[in-house]
């Protein structure tokens, strides 16, 4: 039996680990589904081919091939470690052994990876140069190159590697340099190229856009060829960023061995509060188990600190495997990182504790097992982990332990996300003002426009407004048929393409006497990242934020010992600017339009790091700072209110406020002289009620929730209305910490990509009451305008997600631990989203 | 409809610039080729204009008289062009760039490009003026034209800007660039070999000032104005503030042939032509790089007897010990030690221990100067190695008695 199977066949003998097992499945063992080298296919690659023990070609190579030597743009989304990187390798290595050698760039989306793929490359490369009278090199062009060296590359390479950083600021606007290269360019690669989503696939689109105008400058036509983890969009994508059309290549014929799927969840320690185990500790437990069995295993955390945190924890509780555990992350030094790779290739090393910087295809060859810890966030990524493991012969195994954020949550109760062929999509928006403007700006110093040309699938018609822009402030020029650029600065230095855009922000800290530069970020995420006494992590390392200037636009960091962190506290109003879209529902209207969110940061609290207690708060005042966005908002009808009301009378009578209850209830109505201190009106007949201004569920003990101060008079009719509102807000809060939670998952962003606000009352819905979701990039990249698409699928998720939740008044894993803004709002919750989406 | 630039300063941009500071065009004004003063040329590409001033043949530019006619041939085996090439005063060709900004890459347009060269003993000027971005082609191909009886151009930091950046330019119009195969001579590399322990500067400016003695007058402006200044005539029409840009295009032009002929003089007679002794051991070392160890000997020798800063003075002795070292003259290479030594430099002391311990068998001078060495030193690691050379000297010494 195979060992892997051996210890799961253990682990079910073993209730304390059983019972946490939510899903349990497998994927068969699966032969590889070959095709002979295609007829075409040049005696000199085949040779080389077969140097390297390739006799055949999986069927996605094959199809691959075909499609790219018809002519085809293509995206190919076979799985991890299936040979996507001979479906691009091949028609470039037999562009090189004709008589006219073409050229092609290869761009990584990180500089490490692309260093990775040139070592492979590199040796196909060599091989190919010994048998053909071509002459053939390979080069690495990046921000690392030698500059002694850089000449050389340009004028040699057939094949240049490289990343959009470096095309976007080194080689567009120096393309006079690469004229050769360009006039014989005849594939551009985007590897891994589901990582180009959001602001950055925005800015790589419009790379696209000028790295085209250039080539057909220079009389090139490139082909393109994209790889992607499995995505559920991935030609609307491609496309999308290609402004043409593109074929998809998603099949995958690599062999595998048997798979084994499990999904934990760690024992819930209160049901109550809906309190679970950490899943760190569960993960000792585990890892004790498959380290002592020999198995090579790599486990995911989300946050570089995490890695760190989970080596100490795992190192001092298994003493004896300390040498086979080991850290990688970004920030470690580069021949540290080889030495773990090449460890992890070897099998040396058995164990590696990761964040997704292995999820990228830094070869490190297969393992027997992955424990991923917490939720990566997206489902590719999920496939992107699992898929580093999975030999060809023997077993593998994928474990997923959640945490007790939502999102992990209803993952775990919806394990067909991660099953069926449904990932996420990826949306980019490249017509974004900001990202646009910036990179018109790269274009037009890149070569004048004519006056009949246009910028991707903008007619020149739709740039016109904006060399208005750029003449006004003298860096346009119209001269003749053609516009110039006449600016005297370089317009790529201008813009980070991982930012949207506008102001940025210089996160410096004093090491060892000298100034470092950590980081940049752009003025609206500075504000609530790093304000004053804000800990900010970089790279592992949390730095204190001693100050920021907001004129010279540089905040000054030291380094913190790490015991806590910090989370802002802001205060946001929203006005709405536009509507762009409107649609009805039977118990909501939903829009999507432009608005404008104001926020300030008014404080923050100090958490500790691993319980999340909080040990601290501190107000300050941070200048309030615009974010002009798009957002998709949903105003509640009535109905929605009355369904809560309904809910509130059945529920509203029958509290236990404790054994001296009457008398304090006495004593308030005396000190209130038996009036209602709302409207003023005296008890008549029945005595009046006795409110909590905060509720007395969020109270742990009767005494202090009924002190006096606490409490008020309050008519009956006057109550209802205050207790509805009560009700209103704690259902709207939990509704927002829910959607916050689950959208992510459906939208494919992160977390910290989107703005939640939920108002009663709220004059942006003219009174009624609203939840607002928005984009947090400035003019949007298309989150809101996909909310409205999938609003269906998330409120029926979050309801599903509340419903199924054992706790008894919200948790961390549903609406949020109650408290701040009334009650935990479970039953609220429940309420609005039933009627919503109809099911009550 | 709210504009897209209100839209943009709403979502944050920052448009910069002098964007409130309007130029409204001028009616009536004078149009830029009779405010310039320029010349028309047309070719098939389209029309050019160009400034065009003959410089009288005994023309004084500060301390340099343009009728000068230095030997050339110093320079040109400094220069390193390739054979074939070799230079004269009057086959060479002087030229600047005004630009619409300074960090290159193809959005950066020379619009005003300066020519100089001698014919007939009369130096031309030649100024071609980009009277609109699009009539690039027509002004290269005249550039072409121009230059075509010339193979070598002197520039003052060309190397790494004007010449490259209109490679740029042939090849963003499809043009064979015409300086390929040319000799190039930058006059920037050799302002810094020779005035760089005297002037913190050595940019066209300085040089102007301190060597050539040269004021430019108040029409000048400064270079980095000289972008905007050029945006601001093709938004405004006005060509008048242009004349500024002109005239320090024709100071950069006219100072870089007096610089040129002050460099071939120099070259030939350096004693006569340096009078500050940090520029005459200067000289001393490039000559010396150049091969020419006798100029070089006498330069080193000039400078000490003028008198020199003590650290140069140190460092022109050990320099002027190790040509003799090296030729084996070690008399005059001990007396040149000596001299340092007796300055407490410790180089010289190590030197002349040496040339005792290996040379003469003298343990007991050896030993002297090793004493003296680490009486000077205050570097503690090579301390530890002149106390190894003292140990194993005593030991010398003693089996030596």
């Amino acid at each position: 039996m195979d060992t892997i199977e051996r210890l799961v066949a253990a682990w079910r003998e073993e209730p304390g680990i059983w019972c946490c097992v939510e899903h349990y499945w497998e994927i068969p063992a699966r032969g590889p589904i070959t095709r002979d080298f295609p007829d075409e296919l040049s005696s000199d690659i085949r040779t080389v081919l077969q140097r390297v023990g390739i006799n055949q070609l999986f069927i996605h190579q094959y199809e691959a091939w075909e499609k790219i030597h018809s002519g085809k743009h293509v995206i190919i989304t076979s799985g991890t470690s299936s040979g996507k990187s001979l479906c691009y390798q091949l028609p470039i290595m037999e562009s090189l052994v004709t008589t006219e050698p073409g050229t092609a760039l290869c761009i990584y989306p990180t500089k490490s990876l692309a260093h990775d793929q040139y070592d492979q490359f590199e040796r196909l490369i060599t091989s190919l140069s010994a048998i053909t009278p071509n002459r053939l090199s390979l080069g690495v062009y990046d921000g690392d190159t030698p500059l002694g060296q850089r000449t050389a590359i340009r004028q040699n390479a057939n094949v240049i590697l490289t990343n959009p950083d470096m095309l976007h600021m080194g080689i567009l606007p120096h393309h006079t340099n690469w004229s050769k290269f360009f006039q014989r360019l005849r594939y551009v690669v985007l590897d891994e190229a589901h990582h180009y989503r959001g602001v950055f696939g925005s800015h790589i689109a419009n790379i696209l856009r000028r790295l085209k105008r250039v080539a057909n400058f220079y009389g090139g036509f490139p082909q393109f060829i994209f790889t992607s983890a499995s995505i559920s969009n991935p030609i609307e994508m491609s496309q999308a960023m290609l402004e043409e059309s593109v074929d998809l290549i998603s099949e995958d014929g690599a062999e595998h061995g048997k798979r084994i799927f499990i999904l934990y969840n760690p024992p819930v320690v209160d049901l109550d509060l809906g309190l679970r185990k950490s899943a760190v500790s569960e993960v000792v437990t585990l890892s004790k188990d498959l380290l002592s069995n020999n198995i090579q295993t790599i486990l995911f955390i989300r946050s570089r600190k995490g890695v760190e945190s989970l080596i100490r924890l795992l190192r001092s509780t298994l003493p004896f495997q300390q040498k086979n555990i080991h850290g990688y992350r970004s920030g470690y030094l580069p021949s540290e990182r080889r030495e773990i790779e090449g460890n992890l290739r070897d099998g040396t090393l058995k164990m590696v504790v990761s964040t997704n910087a292995l999820e990228l295809g830094v070869d490190i060859g297969k393992l027997d097992a992955v424990l991923v810890v917490g939720y990566p966030g997206s489902i590719s990524s999920f496939r992107q982990q699992s898929g580093r493991v999975g030999r060809r012969n023997s077993t593998s195994l994928t474990l997923m332990i959640s945490s007790a954020n939502p999102m992990d949550q209803y993952i775990i109760r919806h394990p067909e996300y991660l099953l069926d062929q449904n990932p996420e999509s990826v949306y980019i928006n490249p017509d974004n003002p900001l990202i646009l403007l910036n990179h018109i700006r790269s274009a037009l110093f890149e070569l004048p426009f004519a006056d009949t040309e246009g910028f991707g699938h903008l007619q020149n018609s739709q740039l016109g407004e904006y060399f208005m822009v750029l003449s006004g402030v003298g860096e346009a020029q119209q001269s003749g048929n053609r516009v110039f650029w006449m600016g005297s600065s370089y317009p790529a230095d201008s813009v980070s393409i991982r930012n949207a855009g506008g102001e940025i922000i210089t996160l410096q800290a004093r090491v060892d006497g000298k100034d470092k530069r950590i980081a940049m970020l752009d003025k609206s995420s500075a504000t609530w990242m790093a304000h004053p006494g804000a800990i900010y992590v970089h790279d592992g390392e949390p730095y204190e934020v001693i100050d920021i200037n907001f004129e010279d636009n540089i905040a000054n960091l030291q380094p913190a010992n790490g015991n806590y962190e910090t989370e802002p506290v802001i205060k946001s109003s929203v006005e709405k600017i536009s509507e762009l879209q409107k649609r009805v529902y039977p118990h909501s209207d939903e829009y999507v339009g432009e608005i404008l969110v104001t926020s300030q940061v008014v404080g923050y609290r100090k958490y500790q790091w691993l319980s999340r207690e909080i040990v601290g708060s501190k107000n300050i005042s941070m200048p309030e700072t615009n974010l002009r966005t798009v957002g998709y908002w949903l105003v509640f009808q009535e109905s929605v209110r009355q369904a809560l009301l309904r809910e509130n009378l059945r529920d509203f009578c029958g509290n236990n406020y404790g054994p001296n209850w009457t008398k304090i209830r006495n004593e308030v109505r005396k000190r209130d002289r038996y009036r209602c201190q709302i409207c003023g009106v005296f008890e008549s007949d029945m005595a009046h009620d006795v409110h909590h201004k905060i509720p007395f569920r969020t109270f742990t003990d009767y005494e202090t929730a009924n002190r006096l101060d606490n409490l008020v008079t309050l008519c009956a009719s006057c109550h209802r209305k205050v207790e509805q509102n009560v009700r209103v807000q704690s259902g709207l809060s939990g509704l927002a910490y829910i959607v916050h939670h689950l959208s992510p998952v459906f939208l494919m962003c992160d977390f910290g990509d989107l703005g939640v606000i939920a108002e009663p009352e709220s004059k942006f819905a003219d009174g009624d009451s609203v939840m607002i979701v928005y984009d947090q990039i400035p003019g949007g990249i298309g989150l809101a305008e996909n909310m409205l698409e999938k609003r269906e699928q998330i409120l029926k998720a979050a309801f599903d997600l509340v419903n199924a939740c054992g706790c008894s008044d919200g948790c961390p894993s549903c609406v949020g631990p109650g408290g701040e803004n009334g009650y935990g709002g479970k039953k609220e919750v429940k309420t609005i989203l039933g009627t919503l989406i109809g099911a009550l | 409809m709210e504009s897209l630039s209100d839209r943009l300063k709403s979502l944050g941009m920052h448009l910069g610039m002098n964007q409130t500071n309007k130029i409204t065009a001028r009616e009536n004004s004078l149009s830029f080729e009779v405010v310039l003063d320029l010349q028309k040329d047309v070719n098939l590409y389209g029309e050019n204009y160009y400034y065009h001033e003959i410089i009288d043949s005994d023309y004084q530019h500060g301390i340099i008289n343009f009728s000068d006619e230095p030997d050339l041939h110093s320079l040109n085996l400094w220069s390193k062009i390739s054979d074939g090439k070799t230079f004269s005063k009057e086959s060479v060709v002087f030229l600047d760039c005004e630009t619409t900004g300074l960090s290159g890459g193809t959005g950066t347009i020379p619009f005003l490009i300066g020519l100089g060269f001698w014919k007939d003993q009369q130096f031309h000027l030649y100024q071609l003026f980009l009277h609109q971005p699009n009539a690039e082609l027509a002004m290269l191909t005249f550039l072409s034209e121009v230059l075509t009886p010339f193979q070598v151009v002197i520039t003052f930091n060309g190397k790494s800007f004007d010449i490259p950046l209109l490679h740029t330019r042939f090849v963003l119009n499809f043009m064979e660039d015409v300086f390929t195969n040319w000799g190039h001579v930058d006059m920037l590399h050799f302002a810094r070999r020779l005035w760089r322990l005297r002037l913190s500067s050595r940019s066209l400016g300085s040089i102007e000032k301190e060597i050539l003695k040269i004021t430019r007058t108040d029409d000048e402006i400064p270079g980095w104005m000289v972008p905007e200044m050029y945006v601001d005539y093709l938004r405004s029409g006005d060509p008048n503030p242009l004349k500024g840009v002109f005239y320090h295009n024709k100071m950069d032009i006219v100072s870089l042939a007096a610089l040129f002929i002050h460099a071939g003089k120099i070259m030939t007679n350096p004693i006569q032509w340096l009078d500050d002794s940090l520029d005459v051991i200067s000289a001393g070392r490039l000559f010396e790089e150049l091969g020419q160890v006798d100029t070089s000997l006498s330069l080193y020798k000039a400078a000490i007897n003028q008198g020199l800063p003590l650290p140069f003075y140190l460092d022109t002795l050990k320099r002027y010990a190790n040509i003799y070292r090296k030729q084996q003259n070690w008399f005059r290479a001990v007396q040149l030690w000596v001299m340092a030594a007796e300055n407490d430099d410790v180089d010289s002391c190590v030197s002349l221990a040496k040339y005792y311990e290996h040379r003469e068998k003298d343990y007991a001078s050896a030993l002297h100067y090793t004493e003296m060495a680490i009486r000077c030193c205050v570097d503690s690691a090579e301390v530890q190695r002149l106390k190894k050379r003292l140990h194993r000297l005593l030991l010398l010494s003693g089996f030596a008695k």
